[in-house]
């Protein structure tokens, strides 16, 4: 607790000093290539890699911790897809790459084909939509058995990396304005080692943990919405009073203050369970399906609270609310995490249900509190 | 209903119209197209074809069409989404306001050039520390030789960079116990001395609105529009214009219609789209009949109220219906839909504030049930 507490000032406080400079970059190339390298510098983009492979040695906790802050200050630099990617190569026993990485969990969700050429195996075909695709020097790709031919499945998963300069992009951003490409891959391929099986190199692991970083980030995000909305009301007047007087205000700060609480409270626990190992792909589908939609209520309440002024490019707000519609978005929306939860639970049934909202994890909550 | 055989010919005309503009590559349809499609050149041609100012009188420009017909021609143009910015203030609310309060003299100045798409206003009510309590405006219009010096500075007025005129709302005696009382109307010529324009850029990147910071602005006594002192009473019917019209539910209507048209929806995006245009169908209804109220002179304040209440919650929904239905597919989806559905989302916020909050709005609902 006192760890994480003392992390997250401490990271705070380096966003904090860099956050006008790299906004300002940001205006210009989408992204802030300082604060990339003052990341890359202090080992904040390997955390939770052992240090035997050339990370920092940190747990998934210290990442969970430290992509809340990121969320919480609108950092306008990869840090969630470097970590994945960092995390997913060391699972499958590589040593880590420098350079910013992005990450495809798992091909599956992409026109990607995967053949078999005397022993090894190759990627080819496009990525589509690959956040921070532009601005990497490397993506790690990931694929599974939904990917290649059902007569000669591969052995165990497949990992292949391959040089951002060997493939060709297509321009694009997300909704916050952050590079986010199509990626064709070179022609010849992209060599896919095979990784063993049960490492956490697993596309279903990368997919999961992706899907876990988006909810992190949303929830530093909903939290920053929150404090910009109650502060803002506290000040702004109208009629005589500050506008946090009037009941309908209130109701939205309020709505809000809830829905900030219970995602951040099914995110934690979504930490702890993947983390542990315990039901860690349900509980992520759980927070990202409740942070998810907590987005939409900070996008309108966040906005309406601060009128007109909350629309224009100068004010803080849009960071975030612009943020939150990308991520909300990302490794598959909560309308997917929403189905594949309910799919998943009616298949188990009510008593597996219950156990599921009552198991250990509820222990394990109030001690690994990120 | 009467009007209707009149308002098939026109809709036809219309819509025959636009088939031509979009075949001549003259627009892109674009959500919220009467805030963000500026275009003089559309608004010059919807004038040559006597569709600007279509209610008022012939000798002012106008066609003494029906409100109905007008209906007709401004839902097609925004269901179509068609740039109709330019002249958007000008012909709801600016016209109708000097019909009802202007002097002879400034309609014939004013009124000719807007019907013809020529003359652009834009509506210069807010002010930084006045949003939804619009009696505390602080410009200030002091007397002078021949008229009146206005000093002070207006915020988010719709492309006052790219217009001729703002209509202000300013305070022309000091607050006193009823802070109602001693607002004026006046018409600022925003390439006059003193006057300077700063655009304002949105987080969709565009800058559709501008601040106007006003320096002892010299205004001429004929540019007051009705009497000194009667502003809040000018500006609350100018407001029942702004906020009556099928605009208030249409803005994401292209949207709409782009989703509707994809191939392969799932279960749940069909039976929200029926959800929705149900519930737009009850909207547009509600709306006509507005229109017939005013028709008869009489002013449906609650029920303008309601539909922009319901319709700009509803036009926000359809872009989350349209982000459900379209998120986690890969294939099928055009990049037209693609574009419309980002423009729509980060402008969507918007809608619950502009022309008056729902939280406002609900509150004057709320005060004239019942009576
Ligand atoms: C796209 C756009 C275009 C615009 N164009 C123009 C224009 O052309 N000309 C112009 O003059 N203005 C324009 N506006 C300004 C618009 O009229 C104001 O945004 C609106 O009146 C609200 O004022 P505000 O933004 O200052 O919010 P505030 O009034 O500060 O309100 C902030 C929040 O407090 C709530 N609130 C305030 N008072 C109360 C109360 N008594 N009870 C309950 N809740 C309350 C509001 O509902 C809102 O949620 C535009 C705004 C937008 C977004």
């Amino acid at each position: 607790m006192e760890d994480q507490d003392s992390l997250r000032s401490a990271f705070s406080a380096v966003i904090t000093k860099q956050i006008d400079d790299a906004r300002q970059e940001a205006t210009e190339s989408g992204w802030s290539q300082g604060l990339w390298r003052c990341f890359e510098e202090e080992g904040f983009t390997v955390v939770a890699v052992p240090e035997t492979a050339g990370g920092s040695g940190g747990t998934l906790v210290d990442l969970a911790t430290m992509l809340k802050v990121a969320g919480y200050h609108a950092a306008p630099a990869p840090l969630a897809e470097p970590n994945v990617a960092a995390w997913a190569l060391a699972g499958a026993g590589c040593d880590v790459i420098p350079g910013p990485l992005a990450v495809v969990p798992d091909a599956a969700n992409h026109p990607v084909k995967l053949s078999e050429v005397a022993g090894e195996w190759r990627a080819a075909g496009s990525l589509s939509a690959v956040p921070w695709a532009g601005c990497s020097d490397s993506i790690v790709v990931l694929a599974g058995d939904a990917v290649t031919p059902k007569e000669h499945p591969a052995s165990g998963p497949l990992l292949g990396v391959v040089a951002r300069a060997e493939c060709e992009l297509t321009p694009g951003v997300n909704l916050a304005g952050e590079p986010c490409e199509d990626v064709r891959l070179p022609p010849d391929g992209v060599e896919m080692m095979t990784v063993p099986n049960g490492s956490q190199a697993h596309p279903a692991a990368v997919q999961a943990l992706s899907v876990l970083t988006s909810a992190l980030l949303m929830t530093g995000s909903l939290r920053r919405v929150l404090d910009l909305s109650v502060l803002y009301a506290r000040q702004r007047e109208q009629f005589g009073r500050p506008i946090d007087r009037f009941q309908a205000v209130q109701q939205h700060l309020a709505h809000l203050a809830g829905g900030v609480e219970q995602a951040e409270a099914i995110v934690d626990t979504a930490v702890v369970e993947f983390g542990a190992e315990l039901r860690g792909e349900m509980s992520v589908l759980a927070a990202k399906t409740c942070a998810a939609e907590v987005a939409q209520v900070a996008i309108s309440v966040g906005h309406q609270i601060h009128g007109a002024i909350g629309m224009t490019a100068e004010h803080e707000l849009h960071h975030h609310t612009r943020r939150l519609m990308a991520w909300r978005d990302v490794y598959g929306s909560e309308i997917r995490s929403g189905r594949e939860l309910g799919r998943l639970i009616t298949q188990m049934g009510p008593d597996a249900l219950w156990e599921l909202l009552t198991g250990p994890s509820s222990l394990l909550v109030s001690d690994g509190q990120v | 209903m009467t009007a209707a055989p009149v308002g098939t010919a026109i809709r036809a005309a219309v819509r025959e119209f636009l088939r031509g503009e979009r075949g001549r590559g003259s627009f892109s349809a674009s959500v919220d197209s009467w805030v963000l499609g500026h275009s003089p050149s559309f608004s010059r041609a919807l004038g040559e074809r006597g569709w600007l100012g279509m209610t008022w009188p012939k000798r002012h420009g106008g066609r003494e069409s029906s409100a109905y017909e007008r209906f007709v021609v401004i839902e097609e143009l925004l269901a179509a989404g068609a740039p109709v910015a330019a002249h958007w203030i000008a012909d709801r609310q600016t016209g109708p306001l000097l019909l009802r309060y202007g002097t002879e003299e400034q309609r014939q100045r004013f009124l000719p050039s807007i019907a013809r798409g020529e003359l652009f206003i834009s509506a210069g009510m807010s002010e930084p520390d006045s949003g939804s309590d619009l009696a505390s405006v602080r410009t200030r219009a002091d007397p002078v030789d021949g008229g009146w010096k206005v000093t002070g500075r207006k915020v988010w007025s719709s492309h006052a960079h790219r217009s001729h005129y703002m209509l202000a709302l300013v305070r022309t005696s000091p607050r006193q116990e009823d802070r109602h009382v001693g607002l004026s109307q006046v018409f600022i010529d925003l390439q006059a001395p003193g006057v300077d324009v700063r655009p304002i850029e949105v987080m969709a990147g565009e800058a559709h609105f501008a601040e106007v910071t006003l320096d002892s602005v010299h205004v001429p006594a004929s540019m007051v529009v009705g009497e000194v002192g009667n502003g809040w009473r000018q500006v609350t019917s100018e407001l029942a214009y702004e906020r009556s019209g099928p605009e208030r539910y249409l803005s994401t209507f292209v949207l709409f219609a782009e989703l509707v048209r994809l191939e392969s929806l799932d279960d749940r995006a069909v039976t929200e789209i029926g959800s929705v245009a149900a519930r737009l169908w009850g909207l547009r209804a509600l709306s006509v009949r507005v229109q017939e109220l005013i028709e008869q002179g009489r002013a449906p304040d609650v029920e303008a109220a309601l539909v922009k209440d319901l319709g700009s919650r509803l036009e926000g929904e359809i872009v989350e219906v349209a982000r459900r239905a379209t998120v986690d597919r890969t294939q099928g989806v055009n990049p037209h839909l693609r574009r419309l559905l980002e423009v729509a989302q980060l402008s969507a916020p918007s809608f619950t504030l502009r022309g008056g909050t729902v939280e406002i709005l609900r509150g004057i609902i709320a005060r004239r049930l019942g009576k």
